[in-house]
């Protein structure tokens, strides 16, 4: 039977990589712990990839490995914060949604191919590289395309993929919540947190500070649509409709990084198999989202009751 | 035996992995082993915990670290020692942890003869 266990490790170490949590020597570290860990399950008796779930398992999730990193890497983090509210921004939001799986299933292709190291890094890259370019230039085509934001957002209100991305940001917040309170609870972030003072709590607090925020905003997102539903045909006061825009913006950016979660949060019921499952759950939630909007969208447009923004 | 509490877990662990590494070089698996070992299972820790430490101890000049090709497996591997800074820390921590077994030495002595 072929081992399958080196392209999961490969896997998961690009799961941590994504994250942008960690530092390569910290990559390369935690890779040689995962490969004692397995190595010792071995020795005990274990299957290897069976080895290889219980040291996953035990290891935690790569989210959760890289919220505990976070703290003790401010450089990255305060990168990370940054990338947290560029992904705000509505279209990088999506964009870079659409990056991110196309960079996971081109790596997993390539993995599976026997590539590594230099060539897949290169190959891996091609696809978002063509992918950037053909953005790029679509963009330079419509030039203020990018800065017009409030007739632009009108405009693209009336596509299927914005509404269902911004539709659907607040059905996952639950699931988030959830998932934060487990590991909070069960991979030890309050333990290391308990360590670290000044200047790495005023960073933890800026994270939470943020989430809450994102979670006000797709909550205030959720009412606004709710609202729509229950009287389309009622004008919306200025104020509601700033509220709702600020809201559609942030819950598009929201949805991109929130996805993530909610892809880990399914995937780790099945572990030895997780960045499998994390990828399929996450491009299946995209798809599935993707359906739902469009199908929202057209059945309201028939009804006349678009959105209306300023 | 019961699990430490997360807090003492955090409060010991600097002290903790300053003594393992005072008795000689070693990497991050084999501390959380050592200690799994030596506390019998009530101590458990996790890599995410132990690594940010050892890394914020590197930081702060307590420990140094080398990256060296491992002779059991052939990978490369990130070796952790205590400095002499660390050691002077680790006097500090010993003296602090002492005092606080002292107090709690007399105090359920006290307590089991009345």
């Amino acid at each position: 039977m072929q081992d399958h266990t080196p392209t999961y490790i490969e896997q998961w170490k690009l799961s941590l990589q994504t994250s942008g949590l960690f530092t390569e020597d910290q990559l390369f570290e935690l890779e040689d712990h995962l490969h004692l860990k397995i190595d010792d399950l071995v020795a005990d008796g274990q299957a290897k990839e069976k080895a290889f779930q219980q040291a996953c398992l035990e290891i935690g999730h790569p989210a959760a490995i890289g919220q505990e990193y976070s703290l003790a890497n401010k450089p990255l983090v305060i990168r990370q914060l940054a990338v947290y509210f560029l992904l705000g921004l509505p279209l990088l939001g999506g964009i870079s949604k659409l990056f991110e799986i196309l960079w996971q299933w081109t790596s997993i292709g390539l993995l599976e191919l026997g590539f590594r190291s230099v060539t897949f890094s290169i190959l891996a890259t091609l696809p978002l590289v063509a992918l950037a370019l053909s953005l790029l230039i679509w963009t330079i085509k419509r030039p203020f395309w990018v800065l017009d934001i409030p007739n632009t957002f009108s405009r693209l209100g009336k596509t299927p993929l914005i509404l269902s991305l911004s539709g659907v940001s607040f059905l996952v917040i639950l699931t988030h919540l959830f998932y934060s309170y487990w590991v909070n609870l069960h991979q030890g972030i309050s333990t290391i947190s308990y360590l670290y003072k000044g200047f790495d709590g005023i960073l933890t607090s800026g994270f939470i500070v943020y989430n809450i925020g994102l979670y006000l905003l797709s909550i205030g997102l959720m009412l606004s649509i709710i609202w729509q539903a229950i009287f389309p045909q009622a004008k919306p006061k200025s104020v509601w409709q700033k509220v709702r825009l600020l809201a559609l913006l942030m819950g598009l950016g929201f949805f991109s990084k929130i996805s993530v979660w909610i892809s880990i949060g399914l995937a780790s019921w099945n572990p030895p198999y997780f960045t499998d499952n994390f990828i399929f759950v996450q491009t299946l939630l995209f798809v599935v989202f993707l359906l739902l909007g469009s199908s929202w969208y057209y059945r309201m447009s028939s009804n006349k009751h678009t959105l209306h923004f300023e | 035996m019961k699990k430490l509490s997360k807090e003492l877990t955090a409060a010991s662990s600097i002290p903790v992995i300053l003594s393992i590494l005072n008795q000689g070089e070693t990497y991050g698996y084999e501390i959380i082993r050592k200690v799994e070992l030596l506390s019998e299972g009530a101590v458990n820790w996790t890599d995410g915990m132990l690594y940010p430490v050892l890394h914020k101890l590197e930081q702060k000049g307590l420990i140094e670290a080398e990256w060296r090709v491992a002779k059991d497996t052939g990978r490369k591997r990130k070796y952790y020692r205590i400095t002499t800074k660390g050691k002077l820390q680790l006097q500090q921590e010993q003296s602090q942890w002492s005092t606080i077994n002292a107090v709690f030495t007399k105090l359920w002595s006290t307590d089991l003869t009345n």
